[in-house]
């Protein structure tokens, strides 16, 4: 069976990206004959790719234009599948990926799955398992016709490392690309530097149950006193309490920090995706038989601010004393 | 300006429970017994729409706005109350009881397209994912039946300086793009923070939706029978729940004070290097 | 000579400690009113005068404190705990009132599974206390839609009633011994007996005072065994609420005690989305629950009793019992709400009333017909129905429920245009039939026009208490009792 990672060299996430398409390839059972790297690329000639864990038979580098339009991607990929002909092909877990997954297989008369979390090659079909009804199941699916377009499903942040590519599997592929019709102008607004929240150990999330915005505002200083970063679910996000690249959860981040202290959460299935990897769970909510005490390791019933007002407390208490007992000891050392 | 927004009822599953997610030898889930509300990407693009529509209200190609589902007779009830609110239109297209569209993408973008082609709207409006079978592909497959363009997690959409011009606002990795376009066109809705909830009715309103029929559509009026509709592109084998297999412990304590620091002391201190 | 803000704060602080004395300006302005002044608030304007100081006592003693000297120096109290009132009885109308919080007073004393008592403090979660009650097989048999965030104090305090009332009564049927404070810094027990015939029964005095006579620090309850694995659900779909409250009038009088008896029409149905179940009908449900014979007994008769009436349709119970068990109102939910009315400007409230079972229906017609004749802003309203939801031998209550758009005006003069007019009207048309204006919620401050009236001849009674037990009129002005022209 013959594949190609599809990746674009110039997103934000590339290395993630890798991971992702690396834990896929780990899981799977399926033994692939070839398996080359197809690295869309804008403006300058990559040399350096993410690592992939599993040997290469090619790499191919090629240029789009429009890198703004999935359609230009399509063209490419179509053209591309033309020249030499794949049995899978693995997406991104992006919204990018997403869409050039299902619209290709359209196209090729392949079949596609979105946010698959495992594929294997039985007999002459591809399983995949992806979740269904709200993440509150999963499902196994076979797919009937190659190619075979999947994207991968969203992974805790553990980016792969960028190597120097071999040069001699290197092929260039550059193709005319026509200019959209539809649009007249674009502009490309790009987001403040990303937080820190996918790459932290201690993550406070705050769901609706936070009540208010003032409420959420001095969840905010607790993090910040305490050293965590702040997430919310999406009810939190769609109150406008916490910013948009915070949203916890199947349409937004997948985090795994040592400790997320999730407050005010009711636990929904979309949302529990999002930090179910996290090494350890905390939740904090009034009522006690929210579900997303199902997922957690120690759970309170409570007022989340009196909780976590309390527990700032004790964390600057322990932390002031440390600070003194380092003084006394390097005391002792200068003495 | 003809608008076909395309929206989803779902289950509410929050309020399903444990013992409630089973499944029959078809792989079917009772969800009858639980409300029903819109997919919450539907909704929003539902409640854009609306806004949109007042933005193009002083332009002279008056806006049509057409609401459509393909479900079964409990569709109806959203319909109407879509009409109340202010959609001209309510379509409900209607697919043999016997086939299985909840995985079905394919099935459900073709029904949609051949609408869309047959009454002629210019554009359409699909929210980004959702539904029993979180396929999420439902509006990229729309775009390729009708062959036109298509832009997702869409955030924002106004009117540019003709109806037939929208300045669209859309996330992409790492950004937020902003894109004057010409229709048609196909938008997918992402996180909208402008319009997450769909307005009420008001009394009088509710009433005057009652006098207005609402559109069925069979799948065969479409030209799609059972066998052009049943999927060639994949097929359920099993489902799965995930046990999370773990057991919470729960904190008791007098006061919050007194679980705090069982909280810190117990777990929280050897974990955190603070 | 009035003490100063500045003053009153001072002594308060030397009465209860400094910790226990609150005057951050936000957390008073929050203290300044309920949830009758919902929309306001949720805009941050804050029309009540701001009070002096917040103040959560650690016990007994330091309410008794702290009331001698309001009561001293003519300082309005006004009492709270979980803060779920709805009738603007924690509003704070009095210029420098004090606000006593009892919720750190939050102890569960003692629960007597011999006697079947359970004792707590008045700023206890009721949730908590049946959570704890519970995991011991018991339960206090009192479950408002405030459970989660209401405290023990103030579910007594406004004679609150709960969803399981036709088995278990309302909270007035549970207390069996309290402790009160009254003004003067008296500390009064009633104490935990079965029954007694010893003078008047004077738990009433303190049950549905609203802050008004006493202070209620500690309440003993009876608790009852808990048998969730018998509970059954029953209900069906009708044509009209009269045919309802007829079988709601059989299930009674024939004896059945079942824990929920609740009669939706078709428009307040429709915002449980009912309608997805049982479109434009009514929807009478019921809930057997307790021993298992008494729950078998009760769901069998019951069902015998509706299915005499034609066309009753029966809905699966699954369907009530899943919308059931998502009722309550916490945290979350309260949210979701503020969000809602931030973001659509469209925001719903009730009136509860009760009456006999001759005169309910004519209520039930009249106040809505009345609403949609005489209420001027009747475009802007986006629903207008009303249920039934605890039923009695002699007769029923009447939730009214009414959601609008609010249209051109400012946040502080909603009440005004829509709140204030829409309860009157019900309350009007619930009097003039021979009803009772508060069945549950208690009269607040924007009932008390028609106390007398409610009353009649027994309003001498009733101005009787204030007189005896609050002759300053310190105790929380403006509620139950009208404010009297100076």
């Amino acid at each position: 069976m013959k594949a190609a990672l599809v990746l674009s060299f110039d997103s934000n996430s590339l290395q993630q990206q890798a991971h992702e398409i690396n834990a896929m390839l780990n899981h799977t059972g399926t033994q692939f004959s070839n398996v080359e790297l197809w690295l869309f690329y804008k403006d300058r000639k990559p040399e350096f790719s993410p690592e992939i864990f599993c040997p290469l038979s090619g790499i191919k580098l090629i240029q789009v234009e429009y890198v703004h339009l999935p359609e230009s991607y399509l063209d490419l990929l179509v053209a591309l599948m033309g020249q030499c002909p794949m049995d899978l092909l693995l997406f991104t877990s992006d919204g990018l990926g997403q869409e050039l997954a299902t619209r290709l297989a359209y196209r090729l008369n392949g079949s596609s799955a979105l946010k698959v979390e495992d594929c294997r090659l039985i007999r002459d079909t591809l399983e995949v398992i992806k979740p269904v009804y709200g993440n509150n199941l999963s499902a196994r699916f076979v797919l009937k016709s190659s190619p075979y377009c999947l994207s991968v499903a969203k992974q805790p942040f553990h980016p792969v490392k960028m190597i120097l590519m071999e040069l001699l599997k290197i092929k260039t592929i550059l193709l005319n690309q026509t200019q959209p019709w539809w649009v007249k102008e674009h502009l490309t607004i790009l987001d403040p530097p990303k937080t820190g929240l996918s790459n932290t150990d201690l993550v406070l999330v705050v769901g609706q149950g936070a009540g208010n915005k003032k409420t959420v505002d001095v969840l905010k200083g607790i993090a910040d006193t305490i050293g965590a970063e702040i997430g919310g679910s999406r009810p939190a996000v769609m109150n406008a309490w916490i910013d948009i690249n915070r949203l916890i959860g199947a349409s937004g981040l997948i985090i795994s920090p040592k400790l997320c202290i999730a407050a005010g959460v009711s636990g929904t299935g979309v949302f529990s995706v999002g930090i179910k990897n996290s090494r350890f769970i905390v939740a904090i909510n009034i009522d006690s038989k929210a579900p997303i005490f199902q997922i957690a390791d120690v759970g309170i019933v409570g007022d989340l601010a009196t909780i976590l007002l309390e527990l700032e407390k004790v964390i600057l208490t322990d932390k002031n004393k440390k600070q003194v007992h380092h003084i006394v000891e390097s005391r002792i050392e200068t003495q | 300006m003809k608008i076909a927004v395309c929206f989803k009822i779902i289950a509410d599953y929050d309020r399903m429970s444990e013992k409630d997610w089973e499944w029959d030898d078809r792989h079917f889930i009772d969800i009858s017994f639980v409300r029903h509300i819109f997919n919450c990407f539907d909704e929003s693009a539902l409640e854009m729409t609306l806004k949109l529509s007042k933005q193009l209200e002083n332009l002279p190609d008056p806006c049509e706005l057409t609401a459509l589902t393909v479900d079964d007779e409990q569709g109806d009830l959203f319909l109407k109350h879509l009409i109340a609110i202010g959609f001209d239109h309510g379509v409900r297209i209607q697919c043999d009881g016997r086939l299985d569209m909840r995985f079905n993408s394919h099935g459900i973008s073709n029904l949609i397209s051949r609408y869309i082609r047959q009454e002629g709207q210019t554009l359409v409006i699909l929210g980004y994912q959702g539904g029993d079978g979180d396929n999420g592909q439902t509006g990229f497959l729309v775009a390729e039946h009708l062959g036109w363009p298509c832009i997702r997690e869409v955030i924002e959409v106004t009117v540019a300086e003709s109806s037939d011009l929208l300045k669209v606002k859309s996330r992409i990795d790492g950004a937020t793009l902003v894109q004057r376009v010409k229709l048609p066109m196909v938008l997918i809705m992402g996180h909208s923070l402008d319009s997450p909830y769909l307005r009420v009715p008001t009394l009088k309103q509710k009433l005057n939706a009652k006098k207005k029929p609402l559109t069925i559509v069979s799948s065969t009026e479409l030209g799609l029978d059972n066998d052009a509709l049943h999927s060639k592109d994949k097929t359920l084998m099993d489902l799965h729940r995930h046990n999370p297999g773990k057991s919470c412990v729960f904190l008791e304590g007098k006061t919050a004070q007194e679980q705090a620091k069982k909280l810190y002391d117990k777990y929280l201190k050897q974990r955190l290097s603070l | 000579m009035k003490l100063t803000r500045k003053e009153i704060v001072d002594q308060l602080k030397n009465i209860a400690g400094k910790d226990r004395v609150i005057t951050d300006e936000q957390v008073l302005k929050e203290n300044s009113h309920d949830r009758y002044k919902k929309f306001e608030t949720i805009f941050g304007v804050y029309t009540n005068p701001i009070p002096a100081a917040l103040v959560k006592p650690a016990d007994t003693k330091q309410v008794s404190s702290i009331l001698k000297f309001l009561n001293k120096n003519n300082i309005n109290c006004v009492a709270r705990t979980g803060g779920t009132a709805t009738e603007g009885g924690l509003e704070t109308i009095v210029e420098n009132s004090v606000v006593l919080d009892g919720s750190q007073m939050n102890q569960i004393i003692k629960i007597d599974e011999t006697n079947m008592l359970a004792t707590a403090q008045c700023g206890v979660n009721l949730g908590e206390l049946e959570d704890r009650l519970r995991k011991q097989g018991f339960t206090t048999g009192h479950s408002p839609q405030s459970q989660p965030l209401a405290n023990m104090g103030g579910l007594v305090a406004t004679r609150s009633i709960g969803q399981f009332s036709t088995l278990y009564g309302a909270i007035e049927d549970m207390v069996i011994g309290l402790e009160a404070v009254f003004p003067n810094g008296e500390i009064t027990r009633i104490k935990n007996v079965p029954r007694r015939a010893c003078g008047p029964d004077i738990r009433h005095v303190i049950i549905g005072n609203e802050g008004a006579l006493c202070y209620i620090t500690e309440v003993t309850v009876k608790i009852y065994k808990y048998f969730p694995e018998n509970n059954a659900f029953l209900a069906w779909a009708l044509d009209d609420m009269k045919t309802g409250f007829t079988i709601l009038r059989e299930v009674m009088v024939e004896g059945f005690r079942p824990s929920v008896a609740r009669l939706y029409d078709a428009e307040d149905g429709v915002q449980h989305s009912f309608d997805q179940f049982a479109e434009d009908k009514c929807v009478l449900m019921f809930m057997a629950e307790g021993n298992e014979h008494v729950a078998r007994a009760t769901a069998l008769g019951i069902a015998e009793v509706v299915e005499k009436y034609d066309g009753c349709r029966p809905i699966k119970a699954k369907i009530i019992e899943n919308w059931f068990n998502h009722l309550n109102w916490g945290p979350e939910k309260i949210t979701e709400e503020r969000e809602l009315i931030r973001k659509n400007l469209h925001i719903g409230f009730t009136t509860e009333v009760s009456a006999n079972w001759d005169c309910i229906n004519t209520i039930y017609e009249n106040a809505l017909k009345r609403i949609k004749a005489d209420f001027p802003h009747i475009d802007d309203l986006t629903m207008l129905g009303g249920h039934s939801s605890h039923s009695y031998q002699t007769g029923t209550n009447l939730y009214f429920v009414y959601d609008y758009d609010v249209v051109d005006c400012k946040p502080e003069q909603e009440i005004n245009k829509y709140h204030i007019p829409l309860n009157a009207l019900i309350v009007e048309e619930t009097l003039k039939a021979g009803g009772s204006m508060a069945h549950h919620h208690g009269i607040g401050k924007y009932r008390t026009q028609w106390t007398r009236q409610e009353h009649g001849s027994a309003y001498y009674i009733l101005k009787g208490l204030k007189d005896q037990f609050d002759p300053n009129g310190i105790m929380n002005t403006g509620t139950i009792y009208p404010v009297e022209p100076e």
